[in-house]
């Protein structure tokens, strides 16, 4: 099976087969997207809820919105429809509180939401919250998502 | 931003510091001591390849206090944790336990609580300053979840400056890591201090 590393900042969309793999999310979101009836999948891998996204034009999916945008853009160019989109997401763990920035992992989770809301796109399961790292499988053939966790 | 000779003279400084530091871990135990300077735009390209990494470690946060900016963690593979911790728990060095439980997470965090501030200590006495830290938190978790959130916490900082102070025991295979993000204002009180 194709396996394709989806790293921070970055998104990828497979058509027909294969698996997206979104390793060792702490308060990262891997926010998946798909289009079961024209069997196409995409996952990005969000880093923080907002930023500069110019200063990382190389990571195009560092921040919810942008990264919502560009998934559901290059889905639609590898034939998926935007009225059959629905989404996943999984993270957005509390592993360390910094006081600068009160609780990542909450705010990525309701920026993602309110990005996928705006574009009418709903979401079939999650998995977000908590204080464990989470390595997340996205397999395109069944639509299906796969969180491994190490206790 | 310091200026490069700058740069080496806080690399001694770190050395001695994590050198000591490490050394209070266990007086038993003599660590090799490397440290590295980055100053950086951000800390992506630095640790992009740690980001991914799944193997599991031990890692002790502490955020310095707010006026001086920054935050150091104190870090240790899985397996160099469960060497240190039978040493000191004067164990076998190589006995298996399971889970790590209280006794050996407490351990841990206490060991992080000294060599944090034992290597701010020495830090801030080659700089005339006084760089205190937060109670430490403790996680054991996956290595590059860690380091998603520490470059996070990187860009809310106008200019970054990384120092890694690698220490290990070739001879009891144990390794690990300081890892100091510096703030914009304790660069600057650097900076002043070189001038």
């Amino acid at each position: 099976m194709n396996k394709e590393e989806v790293g921070i900042g970055q998104f990828k969309v497979i058509k027909d087969s294969g698996e997206l793999i979104a390793r060792s999310l702490g308060s990262c979101i891997a926010l998946v997207i798909y289009d079961r009836t024209n069997k196409v999948g995409g996952m990005a891998h969000v880093l923080a809820p907002e930023g500069n996204d110019e200063k990382r034009l190389d990571k195009p999916a560092m921040y919810p919105e942008p990264a919502v945008k560009r998934l559901v853009r290059k889905i639609i160019t590898h034939g998926g429809d935007k009225d059959n989109l629905e989404a996943k997401i999984a993270g957005g763990a509390q592993m360390f509180s910094f006081k600068s920035d009160g609780a990542p992992g909450e705010k990525n989770v309701k920026a993602i939401k309110k990005s996928l809301e705006k574009r009418n796109i709903e979401i079939t399961g999650e998995d977000v919250g908590g204080n464990k790292a989470r390595t997340v499988k996205f397999d395109v053939n069944s639509m299906s998502m796969k969180i491994e966790m190490k206790i | 931003m310091l200026e490069d000779n700058q740069q080496e003279i806080l690399k001694g400084v770190l050395e001695t510091a994590g050198k000591k530091s490490a050394g209070s871990i266990s007086t038993m135990i003599d660590f090799s001591v490397n440290a590295d300077v980055y100053n950086l735009q951000d800390a992506f390209d630095l640790y992009e390849a740690e980001m991914e990494k799944e193997d599991m470690a031990f890692i002790v946060k502490s955020e310095l206090k707010e006026e001086k900016g920054g935050i150091t963690f104190f870090m240790m593979p899985e397996e160099s944790t469960r060497k240190l911790v039978n040493v000191l728990l004067d164990r076998n060095i190589d006995e298996r336990f399971g889970k790590f439980g209280q006794e050996e997470m407490s351990t841990m965090k206490e060991v992080g609580n000294i060599v944090i501030g034992n290597f701010l200590g020495e830090v801030s006495d080659y700089f005339d300053t006084s760089i205190l830290h937060d109670p430490p938190e403790i996680v054991h978790d996956m290595i590059g979840s860690f380091f998603a959130d520490m470059i996070r916490y990187t860009q809310n900082l106008e200019e970054v400056m990384i120092a890694e102070v690698p220490f290990a025991s070739e001879d009891l295979g144990i390794e690990g890591r300081y890892i100091l993000v510096l703030g914009d204002d304790i660069i600057k009180e650097f900076v002043d201090y070189f001038d």
